[in-house]
């Protein structure tokens, strides 16, 4: 069953390029949600995010933390989105997706082992009860 | 064929034997009794003559349901009364479970074109989904996706389909049209009566007209279906006619009526402009029956030939016309049975072959359960508080996309702690946005119709957003941090348009601006009230930011945006803080302020409050056709500039004489509500928008939309039968010292 | 058995003339309406409605039939009492039966803001004429016992405003009594002609060009729906409607169970059992603009849970068949009736959702437009310059609804 907990995250607002720029300094530890061409969602949150003003002095950074999340097995997560989910999720491993599961907007994160589920906190409660 | 004792299914309160692999219509038979009485059964779920209410639901074609150990059959006196209501109490307790399966190719119909198909895609390596009839799988429709939603025997299945649906569902059978009654038991298809023998039952003497059934002795007739007799429900005896018009009875226990053939091409009908083909005896031409003189033709409605004759007569005269009026084709059967005769029919009467009525969903009946499972209502959205809102016992209302406390459970309490001593509110919904960048200043310039460029670093402003006809959108504030960046809020209901309204504008104007929402993302809480700053600077807030200014600092700990503003009258302030930093906030501000009598307010309390001040609600006193100098805010409206969304629509608006205006009234007793109507000298004149007691005034206050009359505004009018006074806004605290306090 | 089959209505057919009094294009309520009142109320009878398909076919013959005035201004309330209220009488009139049954109807209240917007309804439906009354759950409970009171836990009512003159009657025999009324006066009606080009002489409309060749009059009147748009453009006129679709379905036959027609404008869906004894449902109006008369699966998964949520019996009932109608919304939810700035050139239009209910009143104001070159008070209120003099008619406590 999944469960969610508060994550740390760091959103930033900016162009694509710079964007891109500062993902290409991060680890392999650090999820890159591009869940708009202007706007990047970071699992952990970056110790460092101010290194976006580099590439975009305009760049917008919050330290958000209104993100939860919760992981699944491959197995357990691919049942649930037969279930929940009327889109198609990509079948390449890793990626990134997004979409209305359940009905609510919901991010993933696909490993070949798990899927990590985020989505914004308002919705936590309701996403929690109807997939369970 | 064994027949285990211990298998039964319960018809019409009495437990009845089946066999394994049964139909529940098989399994009737077997016990000999026809679902609905008598009529011709065709075995394809086709035709209406086999339906029962089957574990409560009504309408079940029992031919396509397997018969499973205790499943509890209600046989209905077709022709008779319709089934009543069910009682259900509990909608959840029969929740279907909804699945999804994404695919290349769906082949609906697993006959010998549905299984060729099937073999042809997946030889050419397609990730292929059957449905089969034969496997419990009824296909319901075809909609836009496209998509094919599939009821199985568990569940209802959305088959989501990448390149092609292919309709494999074969044909239907023509029943018989012929004079007088036939609803009698014998009567049946040629391949009902096929599968009717296969199952081991009985058919007794047999006689077949038109293609005879595979593997069954019958005798063979020719000639014209004059008319079936029978005695006591059962066919005992078939009259046919010869060409030169000579009758000839054959007697017999069983019909078997091979007429032709009618496509079953609904599901590629509704998929017509989707990728979608057929295949089969389902693309086939239906053949053509001769439609007799009189006789049922629609046998879920019980429509005549008479009655397509009269209605023809009567100057109906186009397929449809002749369906809605005789009704021909809108029962269960949705017009399988009726249709070649109709169609017959017409072009009888010398008109052109007319195609069959408009395929639409439903091609199989599901319930309204069934076809409900994996819907979700709309969500309501939570605060990082709606935990502690709920703990102290508030009653929770749903209000725009947000769940927010309406009162914490005595309204007056909570007014009155904000009027003189301090309370705190949730105002994390408020809409909040940050525009950055070279363009930020130029594209609110151009939204806004204030003057942005005049807002200094550090304050904040009152601003209307408008739309291109000058009516008022939303409001909201806009605090500048930098020449290059700026905070927006919006009411908690406009967030989401407002996102987009910003969006639109600064994308189309080519703005080379960074536009981030982070209405989800921070939590905002109130202060409020005369001892508001005494509790702030309990919690480390030494110096209040002046009026309509704003500071980044710790309060109580955590880092705020702490924006001094007032909606209420009293001194106010909002502390914009992260998500994850509210309910410790919240919880501190509790604590620290229980010797100042702090009690949080909600929704019903701040309407009463931000009322005594005048303040509108966008949306509750604003209508669609708001202008700014309907509501008074023409001085937020700068025409001076020269560009701003909705200015040249203001400009003309301007001339144009005004009619009516948002104003105040106050009356001397309680009574009137939001919705009342306002009178003036017997006339309608306008209606009250927002309404309250106001204790601390001792009387009736309200806002409401007055009518002109001669060009002037009345200033008494009649509301609820009591005589109010037009005033001045605010009506509290009217030279606005306390909020600046 | 067959006992709701059409029996009365006889229709006449005409051949095509080269030039009538009055043209109306749209076989629709609203035209066959206009059509009737010309005949009865004015003896204009030169008359031709002409029909791209059959006549009812489009909206008319698509709507959930429901008849109510409990609007939310007062210029609504005034003109749907008034059409209420010739429903009321259109039986006796056209001497033919509309299967019009009066049933009441309720509009649930999940919120406080809702019971707010509700007991508005009840103050300004009965200030101008339209029987309302706020009802309490107590009372709902009274007048249908079918409903869960407490909305599946998860949407408790709260309360509901109750409209007495509610009612529903059979869309097809109130198009096929007003067609008769007309057609046996003199008036032509002509199936299978479409307008291809309005015929103008300068700014004047003087006639239409279709497929069975020009007609000719001295007014020219649009009644269409969905494609009112293309119309108005071909006299040269822009209109500010957007077309939107609207689904609807209908269960089995049932007996007679429900009386009222139960509607929620949180949960958004509606239901009312039909003469017949279906159980009809619909909810809003598709959010994109479309003239697509696809049924879609989202509305009715949705809308079927929603309506389950607070009439638990809805749950076994068997889905019969799902349609799709188009809705001309106007910027103000209100329609656009009576002159437009084209001499010769009249419009009815903006019917959204609410067509159906305003047929009867709609036909006989704009006959009398017709007979007398003046508009009528009112449907004054609902003139297409309205927009242009910022008179609009906002109504938002109908916005959407059926």
């Amino acid at each position: 069953m999944l469960k969610l907990n508060r994550l740390t995250a760091t959103r930033i607002t900016s162009t694509t390029a710079a964007l891109e720029s500062l993902a290409e300094t991060l680890g392999a530890d650090t999820v890159v949600m591009r869940i708009a061409p202007d706007e990047y969602l970071f699992i952990p949150e970056l110790a460092q995010p101010e290194a976006i003003l580099e590439f975009d002095p305009y760049a917008i950074i919050l330290q958000d933390s209104s993100w939860f999340g919760g992981e699944l097995a491959a197995d357990e997560s691919a049942d649930l989105l037969e279930i929940h989910c009327e889109w198609e999720p990509p079948a390449e491993r890793p990626v990134f997706a997004q979409g209305a599961v359940a009905e609510i907007p919901l991010k993933m994160w696909f490993t070949a082992e798990k899927t990590l589920f985020v989505l914004h906190a308002p919705y936590a409660h309701d996403f929690e009860e109807r997939v369970s | 064929m064994t027949q285990s004792s211990s298998l039964k299914i319960v018809v019409d309160g009495k437990p009845q034997s089946f066999s394994e692999g049964d139909s529940l219509l098989i399994a009737m038979l077997r016990n000999e009794a026809h679902p609905t009485g008598g009529g011709t059964l065709c075995c394809g779920g086709d035709c209406p003559h086999c339906l029962a209410t089957v574990d409560g639901v009504s309408y079940v074609r029992t031919c396509q349901v397997p018969a499973k150990p205790r499943t509890v059959v209600e046989r209905e006196n077709w022709g008779g009364s319709h089934p009543v209501l069910p009682e259900v109490n509990q909608p959840i307790n029969k929740w279907t479970e909804a699945r999804n399966r994404f695919c290349d190719v769906v082949v609906i119909g697993q006959g010998e074109s549905g299984q060729a198909a099937a073999a042809e895609a997946q030889a050419a390596g397609k990730d292929v989904v059957t449905v089969d009839t034969g496997n419990g799988e009824e296909a319901i429709a075809i909609y836009a996706g496209p998509r094919v939603v599939v009821r199985t025997d568990t569940h209802m299945l959305t088959l989501h389909v990448r390149d092609e649906i292919v309709v494999a569902t074969g044909a239907a059978e023509i029943p018989p049209v012929a004079p007088g009654s036939h609803n009698l038991m014998g009567l049946m298809t040629r391949r009902a009566a096929e599968a009717i023998a296969q199952a081991g039952i009985d058919l007794g003497k047999v006689v077949s007209i038109g293609a005879a059934p595979a593997g069954i002795e019958s005798e063979s007739l020719s000639g014209e279906i004059v008319r079936f007799d029978g005695a006591d429900g059962k066919v005992t005896a078939v009259v046919m006619a010869d060409e030169s018009g000579t009758e000839t009875t054959y007697t017999c226990d069983t019909v078997a009526l091979g007429l032709g053939l009618h496509p079953r091409s609904a599901l590629y009908l509704m998929g017509h402009d989707l990728p979608v083909r057929v295949v089969g005896e389902a693309s086939g031409e239906t053949d053509l029956p001769k439609c007799p003189t009189d006789g049922i033709v629609c046998p879920c409605i019980g429509a005549s030939v008479e009655d397509l004759q009269y209605t023809w007569d009567s100057g109906f005269r186009e397929m449809e016309l002749i369906k809605r009026s005789t009704l021909a084709g809108t029962g269960t059967c949705q017009g399988m049975s009726c249709l070649p005769y109709i169609q017959s029919f017409i072009l009888d009467k010398g008109k052109e072959l007319q195609p069959r009525f408009t395929a639409r969903p439903m091609n199989r009946q599901p319930t309204i359960g069934e076809i409900a499972a994996g819907a979700h209502y709309r969500i309501t959205l939570r605060t990082a508080l709606d935990g502690e809102h709920r703990k102290l016992g508030a009653q929770m209302e749903r209000s725009g996309p947000w769940w927010r406390p309406w009162t914490y459970g005595d309204v007056w309490s909570e007014y009155w702690a904000v009027r003189t001593g301090v309370s705190i509110m949730d105002v994390s919904t408020l809409g909040k946005i940050v525009i950055a960048g070279p363009d930020a200043l130029a594209c609110l310039e151009k939204l806004y119709p204030t003057k942005v460029a005049t807002i200094r670093t550090g304050r904040a402003r009152y601003v209307l957003n408008l739309d291109e006809r000058g009516y008022v959108l939303d409001d909201g504030l806009i605090a500048k941090e930098s020449d290059t960046r700026y905070a927006l809020t919006f009411t908690s209901s406009g967030s989401t348009h407002s996102e987009m309204w910003l969006r639109d504008w600064a994308h189309s104007w080519g703005m080379d601006v960074r536009i981030m929402n982070q209405t989800r993302s921070l939590g905002a809480i109130n202060v409020t009230g005369p001892q508001a700053a005494e509790l702030l600077r309990r919690a480390g807030l030494e110096k209040m930011p002046k009026f309509m200014r704003f500071v980044d600092t710790e309060v109580a700990g955590v880092p705020c945006r702490v924006y001094r503003l007032s909606f209420t009258g009293e001194v106010s302030v909002e502390l914009h803080h992260h998500h994850k930093d509210s309910v410790k906030l919240w919880r501190v501000l509790i604590d620290m302020g229980q010797d100042l009598g702090i009690r949080p307010h909600g929704l019903d309390a701040l309407t009463r409050l931000r009322l005594e001040k005048g303040h509108i609600i966008v949306g509750q006193d604003s209508d669609f056709d708001s202008t700014a100098r309907r509501i008074h805010h023409d001085w937020a409206v700068k025409l001076e500039k020269e560009a701003f969304i909705g200015r040249q629509a203001v400009i003309r608006t301007n001339r144009i004489e005004l009619d009516k205006m948002l104003v105040g009234f106050e009356m001397d007793e309680d009574g009137a509500f939001e919705g009342a109507v306002i009178w003036y000298e017997g006339e309608h004149a306008g209606f009250v928008t927002s309404y309250t007691w106001s204790p601390i005034l001792n009387k009736a206050v309200m806002l409401g939309w007055l009518n002109y009359f001669d060009g002037a505004l009345p200033t008494e009018v009649t509301i609820n039968d009591q005589t109010a006074r037009r005033v001045a806004l605010p009506f509290y605290d009217k030279e606005g010292g306390r909020a600046k306090a | 058995m067959n006992e709701y089959m059409e029996r009365q209505v006889q229709l006449k057919w005409y051949e095509p003339k080269k030039t009538y009094d009055v043209i109306i294009i749209g076989g629709g309520g609203h035209g066959l309406s206009t059509a009737y009142h010309l005949a009865t109320r004015h003896n204009i009878t030169n008359v031709a409605v002409l029909e791209r398909k059959y006549i009812g076919g489009g909206n008319s013959g698509r709507n959930t039939t429901v008849i109510r005035a409990n609007y939310g201004i007062p210029e609504a309330v005034r003109f749907y009492q008034r059409s209420v209220d010739l429903y009321k009488r259109l039986e006796e009139e056209t001497g033919r039966w509309l299967m019009h049954l009066e049933k009441g109807i309720l509009w649930i209240a999940h919120s406080e803001a809702a019971v707010r917007q509700e007991r508005a309804r009840a103050e300004v439906n009965r200030a101008f004429g339209a029987k309302t009354d706020f009802v309490t759950p107590e009372e709902i409970k009274k007048i249908v016992p079918q409903i869960d009171l407490s909305g599946g836990g998860v949407w408790p009512i709260m309360g509901a405003s109750y409209h007495h003159d509610g009612a529903t009657a059979r869309h097809d025999r109130v198009n096929w009594a007003l067609a008769e009324g007309a057609n046996k006066r003199g008036v032509h009606i002509h199936q299978r002609t479409e307008v291809l080009d309005l015929i103008k002489e300068g700014d004047r409309v003087i006639g239409v060009q279709t497929n069975h060749g020009p007609m000719y009059a001295d007014i020219v009147m649009s009644a269409v729906g969905g494609h009112v748009s293309r119309v108005a453009k071909m006299a040269g006129l822009r209109l500010p409607i957007r077309t939107h679709t609207l689904q609807a379905y209908v269960t089995n036959h049932y007996q007679q169970k429900l009386h009222p027609i139960v509607a929620s404008t949180s949960l958004l869906f509606y239901v009312s059992q039909t003469a017949r004894g279906e159980m009809l449902l619909g909810a809003q109006i598709d959010p994109q603009p479309s003239y697509n008369y696809r049924a879609g699966h989202d509305l009715i998964k949705g809308c079927s849970h929603r309506a389950m949520t607070m009439l638990p019996f809805l749950r076994d009932l068997r889905i019969l068949r799902q349609w799709t109608g188009v809705c001309d919304m106007s910027p103000d939810y209100s329609p656009i009736m009576g002159k437009t700035p084209i001499p010769g050139f009249l419009i009815t239009t903006g019917w959204g959702t609410w067509g159906f209910k305003a047929i009867p009143v709609g036909g006989e104001q704009m006959a009398a437009l017709i007979a007398t070159s003046e508009t009528p008070e009112l449907i004054a209120p609902f003139a297409l310059d309205r927009f242009a003099r910022d008179r609009t008619m906002a109504d938002r406590g109908s916005a959407g609804t059926h």
